[in-house]
């Protein structure tokens, strides 16, 4: 339930946006460029830590909107549950688990990193722009996350569909129209709550 | 001393913001917005709000820029120190010393 007094009950992250518009639409620009601009980690790899990083901080409405957007590019959701249960067994890329222990590190105590945290993700390939990438990803759903659960925002499988479907579709930079639910199974990859099995690597 | 090979040692964050264009030329933006924008609190209410969290999150680096942003705005020295050793008793004004800043940094 919204905690803001400002906003309906079952409040979504749209509501917020549209009630503090002058400050939150700032934000657009900066997540777009961010989430789809260039980048050494490939939008998919971008929205796996964004789903991942909304799971450490057991935000649903994020990590339920973002694994919908990246398993529309392309990640498995049964990899990205895994990785969250133990990244050292996960069947996630190899070269990406030193990123995910990384930022997941950064998210739950983030005075604590050190040089060894970093070198992992070099030692695996990356080089140290990948590195900073992998980091304003952590760090802006950090702040999402914050965002959405200070406010109360909860969201349902549906609110989590729509929005991911906005986000696969055109990216950051535009809201939601309000109240206006998107052609059913129009982008059957972003439905909610479809169980796949398990992918082999 | 920071992680990135390819920063000095001695770097800041305006070093990392300015050699990655691609990530914070917007973040500017954001920032003013946030924290000098129009808002029911003020800048001063609000810089205490950053040492604040930073403290939470034992940045050194952001605690002691933005606790000298809040002196800076007027807020005593003596209410930064006594918020971070309990928000409880500190001399802040009590609107600004409910429970709202603490959870959400450690259990959004």
């Amino acid at each position: 339930m919204a905690l803001l007094r400002s906003l309906p009950e079952n409040a979504t992250l749209a509501d917020l946006r549209q009630t503090y518009a002058d400050l939150l639409e700032k934000l657009r620009p900066y997540g777009h460029r961010l989430m789809r601009g260039p980048s050494p980690l490939t939008p998919g790899q971008r929205e796996l830590i964004a789903a991942f990083v909304s799971g450490v901080n057991s935000c649903r409405y994020c990590h339920g909107a973002h694994s919908l957007v990246a398993r529309a590019f392309g990640v498995d959701e049964a990899v990205l549950a895994a990785s969250l249960d133990d990244t050292a067994v996960a069947p996630v890329d190899a070269r990406l688990k030193p990123i995910l222990r990384f930022v997941r590190k950064l998210t739950e105590t983030p005075s604590r990193m050190t040089a060894a945290d970093a070198a992992a993700v070099y030692d695996a390939g990356w080089n140290d722009e990948a590195l900073l990438h992998a980091i304003a990803v952590c760090a802006y759903f950090n702040n999402m996350n914050r965002l959405v659960e200070g406010a109360g925002i909860v969201g349902s499988a549906e609110h989590y569909a729509i929005s991911a479907r906005r986000l696969v579709e055109h990216g950051y930079l535009r809201g939601v129209a309000k109240h206006k639910k998107p052609p059913a199974s129009r982008k059957p990859n972003v439905a909610p709550a479809r169980r796949r099995t398990r992918r082999q690597r | 001393m920071p992680f990135f090979p390819s920063l000095p040692q001695d770097a800041t964050t305006k070093q990392v913001f300015t050699a990655h264009p691609e990530i914070y030329s917007h973040w500017a933006r954001v920032s003013e917005a946030i924290l000098r924008g129009p808002s029911p609190l003020t800048p001063a209410q609000r810089e205490l709000i950053g040492a604040y969290v930073s403290s939470l999150n034992s940045c050194q680096y952001c605690y002691g820029g933005h606790r000298a942003a809040a002196e800076l705005f007027g807020i005593a020295p003596e209410t930064i120190d006594g918020l971070i050793h309990d928000l409880a008793t500190a001399p802040v004004d009590s609107r600004g010393g409910g429970s709202k800043k603490h959870p959400v940094t450690r259990q959004p």
